[in-house]
């Protein structure tokens, strides 16, 4: 019986030794970096982005994942399993003291009794911070229908995400579309609800209202919003939005405006005007986008839409128009960009926030570039008038809907890179000097599995310097 | 006491299994498949934020439905305890039993309730906590600590419960308590007739209530699609067929029970042994904005090798009904057809989360591995739009493109048909060529024999032979028509195309050229990928 004890204690021992293992010194190196999912490799972190958890997709029976910058290593996590879940505190505090350096993940593991390891993988962390929060909508990726809805926020140092609003709350199951902040504050921002008693909620100086955009001089309600810096002013395309189904192919749909018009909406007298230049049915004009000094509306322009015309012919181009804040009025159009002399066409102009770029989605035709698997992310130098694709930014799929942050460091972007069906949001960073922006990288989460399994689309990410905190007070407008 | 609460509660539960495995067996199938319990923290905290505790409780248990018998016992067993948990309560409370078994009345109408499949389940669920939660409290404290217990756990209820089931719940112990403190002083030989007379009243009024609850249509639907779902084609046919033919009219049912009319190879012969009254729509749904209809909708284009569509439908059907097990099975059969085995792959990785589907996942998984996620061949020069209104058009496309499909062939026959298109139908009979077809099927042979009627010169051209038979067959049609004997007619020749164009067809008793109005409308194609 002592023996028994004696050899049980002996095998305890042993599997308690091989759970606490780690590794100083290897018996091997590798000179490739090992591949990890999400691809958190050679990019530029933000100083307050959450831990990017990920799985380490190499064979091993342990995996020790050592987290540092220069000679000092921070955090040290060694596990039977590839998951690396790093604690938030310990990357916190690493994120403050490595700001402005180089980062390194060193991942050593052991396989058949023998610890190898791999190349360090380098990020750097940035100097600079992103915008607090993230704001979008999450639905299922249907074409028409929809049941459960809502516009959530994420906190980017965390993983704590919030409900703004939901449609469960709203009575019906509205649909809830187009959140849109003016310059990335939640203090001024608007949203869409449709369906019964739906209207646009706008939220201005502390003050919540409801109103219609369906207004009897124009001939549909507002949809692509874009808010005046001044924050007086919307403006809005009105769309008259169809849909059609491919018999075959890799695409499914096609989504077009039959018609669509510019108009700005004056907030505090609830008036919305418009320009014989931004209206009528020569052209087809969406997607507005103020300068940051509010003397410019940026949009794309079509020509109108003719029936039985292919749809593939319909191909916006970029244009401007001045835009005078005392008297309303504005200039001519001018156009920025012919695209569709290149057989192109261009949507979702952003302009930043210093006023000198201009990010804007190239696809081959349409403005509904979501459904377009070819469409990148392009930016044109606004002094120089050079433009170019995002290389450092696009994949193979989808790239779509992008925001600046705040202070123009940063942006945000859909990319249904990993599947080419979800939208999910991207980062990357963004050096005015060179007009150059940093390799992109998904939103961390806990579950570094999480993007496997979610099977909901990630709309309009629209980055937020604070958490939006009206959402009781939505619903209440809503019902009034 | 005991004994009575024990044989009243075994004797419900027996009843109710026997009714939930038999004639109820379509409720616990129908719950399963609107639920699908996964086993992750993401699950846990979307539910829970999205529906509430409740329901993350009731999908756990729906889970077991997966097994009839399992579902069966569960939700019997539930149902009876809510009687035993009362009537435990009411021993606790005044030491007597309760012979006029108020306990009953919450079991018959939860019970009752369940009879519809809208019925929510959480309801049931709602129950067993409100009444644990209040037995165990009047059960362990002693004294008038147990009404503190009680209306503490109450409180503790409120949290994910709602307000009403807890009342109802506790205003069900309190009646039963009452009555059992009113009549204490009972004589024995008073006790049986009294507790006698109450049962019977009850199970009276369950019975009528029961025959007045129960929903025969409900029952056929669900098992027929059951039976779809499962390709046993026969047995869809024999359930829709019993049902339709006792003169109902319902157009899934319909619609199921041509499907499997086109897999048991009957189509063309027996189409219209039951009225078509509801025309094309019932051989594939047109595109309604209906959040119903996307239930049923995808099935026939996935059997119709219509991927785009079948892809479609499947993804509104996710939208509406969330991650069920047919969404998700769907929307991975749909994705790997067309070759996308990312997408296919998330949609596995969920159904993996499940306890009962992890095997059908992991076989989807093997599957998946021989796949790789490339594009499907962008073959098609000129763009062909669907805008889900137009299947004639979209049929047409599949028979143009894949003329080896003969589902598309079939049903685009059928649809022309059914839409009294009988020139443009006898024009594309030759389509027929490419499948082994031994005789020209019945109703086939009819419509040509009416276009060699109406449209003769036209028909001439195609070279067809009709049957001598059928031109007998419609002269004594013909005959009975003109005397206006609507009953001879109905005797002899309902389920003949000629009656299907007088008096069944909801496009009217005229003949149609080809009319493609939808088309017109629609953009032209021409892309250039």
């Amino acid at each position: 019986m002592k023996y028994a004890y004696f050899f049980l204690l002996i095998a305890g021992s042993a599997y308690l030794q091989s759970c606490l293992a780690e590794c100083k010194n290897p018996d091997g190196q590798k000179l490739t970096v090992p591949a990890i999912y999400p691809d958190y490799t050679g990019t530029v972190f933000p100083a307050n982005i959450s831990a990017p958890n990920f799985i380490i997709q190499e064979d091993g029976e342990r995996f020790q994942t050592e987290i540092g910058y220069d000679n000092h290593i921070k955090i040290r996590l060694v596990k039977n399993s590839p998951q690396v879940q790093i604690p938030l505190k310990d990357w916190d505090g690493l994120l403050s003291n490595a700001r402005g350096k180089t980062i390194f993940f060193r991942i050593t593991i052991l396989k058949n009794g023998k610890w190898t390891r791999y190349a360090d993988i380098e990020n750097r962390v940035a100097d600079s911070s992103i915008d607090e929060y993230l704001a979008y909508r999450l639905i299922y990726p249907g074409y028409e229908l929809w049941n459960g809805m809502g516009i959530y926020q994420r906190q980017l140092s965390s993983y704590k995400e919030t409900a703004i609003v939901e449609n469960k709350s709203l009575g019906d199951k509205q649909c809830l579309n187009c959140h849109t902040f003016s310059k990335n504050s939640p203090e001024t921002m608007m949203l869409h609800i449709r369906g019964k008693s739906g209207g646009t909620i706008i939220y201005r100086d502390k003050n919540l209202k409801k109103t219609d955009t369906k207004r009897p001089e124009f001939k549909n309600a507002g949809a692509y919003a874009s808010w005046h810096p001044s924050g007086r002013y919307i403006a809005f395309s009105l769309n008259d939005v169809k849909q059609l189904f491919h018999i075959e192919g890799k695409k499914n749909i096609e989504v077009f405006d039959l018609a669509s018009d510019l108009a700005v909406y004056d907030v505090e007298n609830n008036t919305m005007i418009t320009d014989r230049s931004l209206s009528g049915n020569q052209y087809l004009e969406t997607f507005p986008n103020w300068s940051p000094d509010g003397k410019t509306l940026y949009y794309c322009r079509a020509n109108e839409y003719v029936a039985g015309e292919p749809l593939d012919s319909i191909r916006y181009d970029l244009y401007k128009i001045s835009f005078n804040p005392d008297s309303l009025t504005f200039g001519s159009p001018v156009c920025i960009y012919p695209a569709s002399r290149q057989n192109k066409s261009v949507s979702f102009p952003r302009i930043s926030p210093d006023g000198h770029y201009l990010m804007f989605t190239v696809s081959d035709y349409g403005n509904f570039s979501v459904w377009h698997p070819e469409s990148d992310l392009c930016l044109l130098n606004l002094s120089s008038k050079e433009m170019r694709l995002m290389d450092e930014v696009n994949s193979n799929e989808t790239e779509s809907f992008h925001t600046w942050s705040s202070d123009g460091k940063w942006f945000v972007f859909s990319s249904k890179r990993l599947d080419g069906l979800w939208a999910r949001p991207y980062f990357a960073c963004f050096d005015s000097e060179t007009g150059k922006a940093g390799k992109p990288f998904l939103l961390p989460q806990k579950d570094p599995l999480f993007y496997d399994t979610f099977t909901k689309t990630y709309n309009l990410p629209e980055l937020i310097t604070s958490p939006v905190t009206i959402g009781k007070d939505i619903i209440s407008a809503f019902f009034r | 006491m005991k004994r009575i609460v024990f044989l009243t509660s075994s004797g419900l539960a027996i009843l109710f299994f026997i009714l939930y495995m038999s004639i109820l067996s379509h409720i616990l199938y129908y719950h399963e498949q609107h639920r699908l319990f996964l086993f992750s923290e993401a699950y846990l905290i979307n539910t829970v934020n999205s529906r509430g505790l409740l329901e993350y409780f009731t999908d756990f248990m729906i889970q077991f439905f997966y097994f009839p018998w399992l579902g069966s016992l569960l939700l019997s067993l539930l149902l009876a305890s809510v009687y035993g948990m009362i009537a435990y309560s009411t021993f606790r409370i005044t030491g007597k039993t309760d012979f006029l078994h108020f306990g009953l009345l919450p079991v018959i109408y939860l019970f009752l309730q369940t009879l519809s499949v809208d019925y929510k389940i959480s309801s049931i669920v709602a129950w067993i906590f409100s009444l644990s939660i209040i037995s165990m409290a009047v059960g362990l404290s002693a004294g008038r600590w147990k009404y503190v217990a009680a209306v503490s756990g109450c409180l503790l209820l409120l949290t994910f419960i709602s307000w009403e089931t807890v009342v109802l719940a506790a205003a069900s112990i309190s009646l039963s308590s009452l009555s059992a403190y009113y009549f204490r002083s009972l004589k024995k030989k008073r006790v049986l007739t009294v507790g006698f007379s109450a049962m019977s009243v009850y199970v009276c009024a369950g019975i009528y209530c029961f025959s007045g609850s129960y929903r025969v249509g409900e029952r056929y639907m669900v098992l027929a699609r059951k039976s779809a779902y499962e390709r046993n084609w026969n047995k869809t046919a024999e359930m829709t067929e019993h049902y339709l033919s006792s003169g109902h009219k319902n157009i899934v049912m319909l619609y199921y029970h041509n499907i499997a009319l086109f897999h048991t190879g009957r189509l063309g012969d027996n189409l219209l042994d039951i009225p078509q009254t509801f025309g094309v729509p019932a051989l594939c749904f047109p595109w309604r904005s209906n959040s119903r209809d996307t239930e049923f909708g995808q099935d026939v284009y996935y059997e119709l090798g219509h991927w785009n569509a079948a892809v479609r439908w499947a993804s509104e059907a996710l939208a509406i009904w969330g991650e069920t097990a047919p969404c998700l099975i769907n929307l991975i059969k749909c994705n790997m057809e067309i070759k996308r085995e990312a997408v296919a792959r998330r949609y596995v990785n969920v159904l993996k989360q499940s306890l009962f589907y992890r095997k059908t996942a992991e076989y989807f998984e093997k599957e998946l591995a021989s796949i790789r996620d490339e594009p499907v061949a962008d073959n098609v020069q000129i763009a062909h739009f669907t805008n889900g209104m137009d299947i004639l058009h979209e049929l047409e496309y599949l028979c143009e493109h894949h003329p080896e499909n003969r589902m598309a062939f079939e049903y685009y026959m059928v649809s022309l048909l059914l839409s009294n298109q009988v020139l443009n139908f006898a024009q594309n009979l030759y389509r027929m060529k490419a499948f082994d077809y031994r005789k020209m099927p019945k109703v086939y042979d009819e419509a040509l024999f009416m276009c060699k009627i109406m449209e003769k010169e036209e028909f001439d051209k195609l070279g067809i032979d009709v049957n001598p038979k059928t031109e007998d067959r419609f002269k004594r049609y013909y005959e009975l028509y003109k005397q206006g004997n609507r009953k001879g007619l109905d005797r002899e020749f309902k389920n003949s195309y000629w009656y299907y164009i007088h008096f069944v067809s909801p496009y009217g008793d005229k003949i149609l050229m080809w009319k493609n109005t939808k088309e017109s409308q629609m953009p032209l194609g021409g892309l250039e990928h």
